[in-house]
């Protein structure tokens, strides 16, 4: 029986409790906007010892796998890598396309939602939009050392010069590098639009390296009805200009693979095949460390199970939706009759590929499929924590047997070869993970992690409403 | 506005708030020296403020259009400029040519949204302003711009409204 139902049946003490399961609703349960300014900037400057503890270590593999590897590479030579022909491409690009992925989760969760007028979105998407950020830096300095000589990797850009390269826009190499520009600036400026006003909240309660940063980076914002009006324009401008941007970033990261003639890149399905793999990965990766920032940051009012169980819903469709491509894409690949074709499916369901192929759809079917339909586990933070990294590895296995897994069978037996990462490249992914954490960590504690403004502006325009015997949630629409 | 006064009154709530911008305005104040200040977008229907106009949705189309410009001049002028003959293949290929004019016009698009943000906004601004930092906390701050004679009146206004705070503010550092 529903709390509605009940507060029919009863009328006289469930209508009471009725309002009281409502308030368990962040945008019910509304407090003063000085004590929201408070929660969020105190927990910005949580920085206790553990947290520099954690930042110290991730600092160390960062530079070290990350950073240091690299070095060595750039010392050694490519040949270091476990590429040799015909895997010309590795686990960095696996790593490129990861990272792309998870970029699509800020944009999915702050622009799509914001069109589509999800009001649960409100406390989560800068915490989304900074993901976004930070995973495309990650995944951009993989093109750097996947092309190996990384000081030479301007020969991308197409400039009149005496090799005669000039100007090349065949290359999707080329369109890589233009969609990632673009949605690198637009995400970075979109995920510091919102921020202004918060950013004008710090600059008027912090004082010192804190006050100046802020004071800087809220531009003289005062709020005045001028400023908010342009600032709510550019803000929608933004919503619909990102979310095509979005889409073209990964299209064209699957037409690196699928412009080739290798056997099972060359796909017509690949481009939304991934676009739907990226915000699934994107969506998990979100839960995951909306999670951890929950618990680590003291956001509890903020953040609550209706964030994660909705977040959680969408990824079980994702999760449903990625299977249906998958499954479109290996069948037409199997039903082909193709010999070499046949020779990836066997290298992936019985050959070497298998432990890494089956394990993908362990994590990304089975458990999701399992556990997923149930509203208490979507809502306990310790099983979506533990499915939604069991998905990343999935997602990330699935870009590391398609980069790494079909290059090595093709239609000529004597040119097949097999790929494993080294020592060097093993370091430097794990370092780019740890990258990625600390990049994170430290902009969590420097930028406002909730846009209280848009929690309070949601608060204003939600309210509840007697229908007969029932109390419902109501929304107000304030544009106008 | 050099022989002008300013007064500023700020409320807690939105409805008082909304009740001294009627007064003010029926005291004769124009509605363009008058300035709501807050940390939410309250709407000018919510305020019965005038509709602004902004320049920003054209600034964006100009961008767009500055970026499908710049974009085939690259893609589809500079490989005319300097040729590169690929046998078999055309100097400037058609999809990849609409691919990148697509890119371009969004980047500029983009940045082009963000540029007119801070033109119309005139920012980076570290000039002194009228400004309460107890806004950022949930208050409405309404900034009159009157002539010295109606000072009294408008402070009258806001305080018959139950505004928290009432005086003649000084441009001040942010």
């Amino acid at each position: 029986m529903s709390v509605l139902d009940r507060a029919e049946s009863r009328p006289g003490v469930a209508r009471t409790r009725a309002e009281e399961e409502h308030r368990k609703t962040l945008l019910l349960d509304p407090r003063p906007q000085e004590e929201l300014n408070t929660m969020v900037l105190e927990a910005m400057q949580r920085t206790g010892r553990e947290y520099w503890v954690v930042v110290g270590v991730l600092a160390v593999l960062a530079l070290g796998g990350f950073l240091g590897a690299w070095l060595y590479m750039i010392l050694t030579g490519v040949g270091v890598t476990g590429l040799s022909r015909p895997n010309y491409w590795g686990i960095f690009i696996a790593s490129f396309i990861f990272w792309i992925g998870i970029s699509h989760a800020g944009t999915f969760i702050s622009a799509i939602l914001r069109i589509f007028g999800a009001e649960y979105r409100r406390p989560i998407t800068r915490a989304a939009e900074m993901m976004t950020t930070t995973s495309l830096l990650v995944a951009a300095s993989f093109l750097g050392i996947h092309v190996g000589r990384v000081w030479v990797s301007y020969w991308i850009v197409p400039y009149p010069n005496q090799r005669g390269l000039w100007p090349n826009y065949h290359s999707p190499f080329l369109w890589d590098e233009m969609a990632i520009i673009t949605y690198l600036v637009g995400s970075t400026l979109y995920l510091y639009l919102p921020l202004i006003p918060d950013l004008a909240m710090a600059r008027d309660r912090l004082a010192g390296w804190r006050g100046k940063l802020y004071r800087a980076m809220a531009l003289g914002w005062t709020g005045t009805e001028s400023q908010w009006h342009h600032l709510n324009l550019a803000i929608k401008v933004f919503s619909v200009v990102i979310i095509p941007v979005m889409f073209s970033v990964h299209t064209i990261v699957s037409w690196d693979l699928a412009m080739t003639k290798a056997i099972g890149w060359r796909s017509s399905i690949f481009a939304p095949y991934f676009i739907v793999g990226a915000v699934y990965s994107g969506l998990s990766a979100a839960i995951t460390v909306l999670i951890i920032a929950r618990s680590s940051m003291k956001l509890h009012y903020f953040i609550r199970e209706e964030h994660i169980n909705a977040l959680a819903r969408l990824v079980l469709i994702f999760s449903f939706t990625w299977t249906y491509f998958f499954f479109a894409d290996f069948l037409t690949e199997w039903y082909g009759g193709d010999a070499a074709g046949h020779t990836l499916i066997t290298l992936q369901t019985v050959g070497q590929m298998a432990p890494f192929w089956w394990t993908m759809l362990f994590f990304n079917i089975v458990v999701p499929w399992l556990t997923l339909w149930n509203g208490r586990i979507r809502r306990s933070p310790i099983a979506l924590l533990l499915i939604t990294i069991g998905i990343n590895i999935g997602m990330y296995l699935e870009r590391y047997i398609i980069v790494t897994g079909f290059l090595r069978r093709n239609h000529t037996p004597f040119n097949w070869g097999d790929y494993a990462p080294s020592v060097v490249e093993i370091a430097i992914i794990g370092g780019s993970l740890c990258t990625f954490l600390l990049l994170y960590a430290l902009l969590s504690r420097l930028v406002p992690l909730i846009p209280v403004w848009e929690v309070r502006e949601g608060q204003l325009t939600h309210g509840l409403r007697r229908v007969g015997r029932a109390t419902v949630p109501t929304v107000a629409e304030l544009e106008e | 506005m050099a022989d002008q006064a300013v007064v500023m009154g700020s409320f807690t709530d939105i409805e008082p708030s909304v009740d001294a911008l009627d007064d003010l305005r029926a005291l004769g104040i124009p509605d363009a020296d008058i300035t709501v200040m807050s940390s939410l977008p309250y709407s000018p229907g919510v305020l019965g403020r005038p509709h602004p106009k902004s320049r920003l949705p054209m600034i964006s189309l100009v961008s767009a259009v500055v970026g499908l410009v710049a974009g085939l001049f690259f893609t589809a002028i500079t490989p005319y400029l300097y040729i590169v003959r690929v046998g078999g293949q055309p100097i400037v290929p058609v999809p990849p040519t609409l691919l990148l004019l697509y890119e371009f016009i969004m980047l500029l698009l983009i940045v082009g949204t963000f540029g007119g943000f801070l033109f119309l906004n005139h920012f980076p601004s570290d000039k002194p302003q009228y400004y309460d930092p107890k806004l950022s906390d949930g208050r409405i701050g309404i900034l009159v711009h009157c002539a010295p004679e109606k000072v009294t009146e408008a402070m009258a206004v806001f305080q018959t409204h139950g505004a928290e705070d009432v005086h003649e503010p000084e441009r001040r550092e942010l």
